[in-house]
């Protein structure tokens, strides 16, 4: 009796399986989601923003805030330009070369001056901005699109900046340097194509 | 027995099935979708938040272009009632990307430009807002959910602005935000720029 009553619950939920359609990917929710997931499901961009953060909280308290703060306004003229249509080359090259070198920055824990970590962040942010900003026309809708990726990146950098204050702690600075080696392999295997 | 069944009680909750998530909305009374109309319009959520952001960081002496900007949603309401413009977007995007940047760089503007930022801000929501298909009593009484919606939003922004000044920690996300914003407005006003050339 049991297991009939069991079988008859299954069967009856499998018939009345739809589809869910909440994130169908159009409208305001759809285009958010959409713009969201676009960074994240890059390895080479998750590896890049978390490196972002990262390096900013190793170089330093103000650092730590105007390297995310200068990548977006930046990204968004790469944006720009991948909207107008304006070619880049290697723009995929770029991306994989911004993991080899950020993460080789921290790895090797360069502190150059913070204006010119913002220029290596800027110059790499118009890369990254460039691939996200070439499926912005296609969009459902745009502003929800882009302000999806923004906040997708920004929480990368968040995360990379949570990271990066492992660095109070000597053993702390061991870790953050080994991540830092970790992401630069990645952008190796990235840029000749093993992952 | 009873594991079984609360395995398949538990796999009957998440078997997908149509999700009704923003169906009452249809229902909404005429006032309750004018007070969330804001919230839902993308640029209009966007400029709110950041104008309330950007204002809050400047200090208690510029509050009052809060005042401005509120005297300026109303009258914006009774130009989006004759549906005198078509679309504002571009405008709105453009007050996004000034307060955006002056948020992320912490500028300070000097008064008269930022109550003119004010007005323009409150104005322009309040003429982007217009509902053709509501008439007389309906219409007015969205447009007034309208106006306390516009005003809670950028009220509660310019509040949790407020509070982060006091907190190292938050200030700075209230700059991260503000590029945030900036980013997001500037690419959509880029992309409309360009749709509209080409």
């Amino acid at each position: 009796m049991g297991k009939i009553v069991s079988f008859g619950f299954l069967f009856f939920n499998l018939i009345s399986i739809s589809t869910a359609s909440a994130h169908d990917g159009s409208g305001i929710a759809g285009g958010f989601l959409s713009g969201f997931m676009h960074p994240i499901l890059g390895w080479d961009h998750v590896v890049a923003m978390i490196a972002v953060g990262l390096w900013g909280a190793f170089l330093g308290s103000t650092a730590i805030w105007i390297l995310p703060v200068v990548f977006p306004m930046v990204m968004a003229f790469g944006g720009a330009l991948g909207v107008a249509g304006v070619p880049i080359p290697a723009v995929e090259t770029a991306i994989a070369l911004s993991a080899i070198v950020l993460g080789g920055m921290v790895a090797f824990a360069m502190r150059p001056p913070l204006w010119i970590a913002a220029i290596i962040v800027g110059a790499f942010a118009i890369f990254h901005g460039h691939a996200h900003g070439t499926e912005l026309p296609n969009s459902a809708n745009p502003l929800a699109y882009s302000l999806g990726f923004v906040i997708a990146t920004g929480l990368l950098h968040v995360g990379g900046v949570m990271f990066g204050l492992l660095v109070r702690w000597p053993w702390g600075k061991t870790v953050i340097r080994a991540g830092g080696g970790f992401i630069a392999i990645a952008g190796i295997g990235f840029l000749t194509g093993i992952v | 027995m009873i594991k079984i069944f609360g395995i398949l009680l538990i796999g009957s909750l998440l078997l997908p099935r149509i999700a009704f998530a923003h169906s009452p909305i249809e229902g909404m009374d005429n006032f309750y979708n004018g007070v969330l109309h804001p919230a839902l319009v993308p640029a209009h959520a966007l400029l709110l938040i950041i104008f309330g952001f950007y204002v809050s960081q400047r200090g208690p002496t510029y509050v009052g272009s809060i005042g401005m900007f509120v005297l300026a949603v109303f009258p914006g309401l009774m130009v989006s009632w004759f549906n005198v413009f078509d679309n504002l977007e571009i405008a709105l995007l453009v007050l996004s990307v000034i307060a955006g940047i002056a948020t992320a760089a912490n500028l300070t503007m000097p008064s008269y430009l930022l109550k003119m930022l004010a007005s323009a801000t409150g104005f322009l929501i309040g003429a982007d807002s217009s509902q053709s298909v509501l008439v007389d009593a309906e219409r007015l009484t969205f447009f007034l959910g309208c106006g306390l919606g516009v005003i809670l939003l950028a009220s509660f922004s310019w509040a949790l602005g407020d509070y982060a000044r006091n907190l190292s920690w938050a200030k700075i996300s209230v700059r991260v935000v503000g590029s945030w914003i900036t980013a997001s407005a500037l690419l959509v006003l880029v992309l409309t720029l360009f749709k509209t050339t080409t």
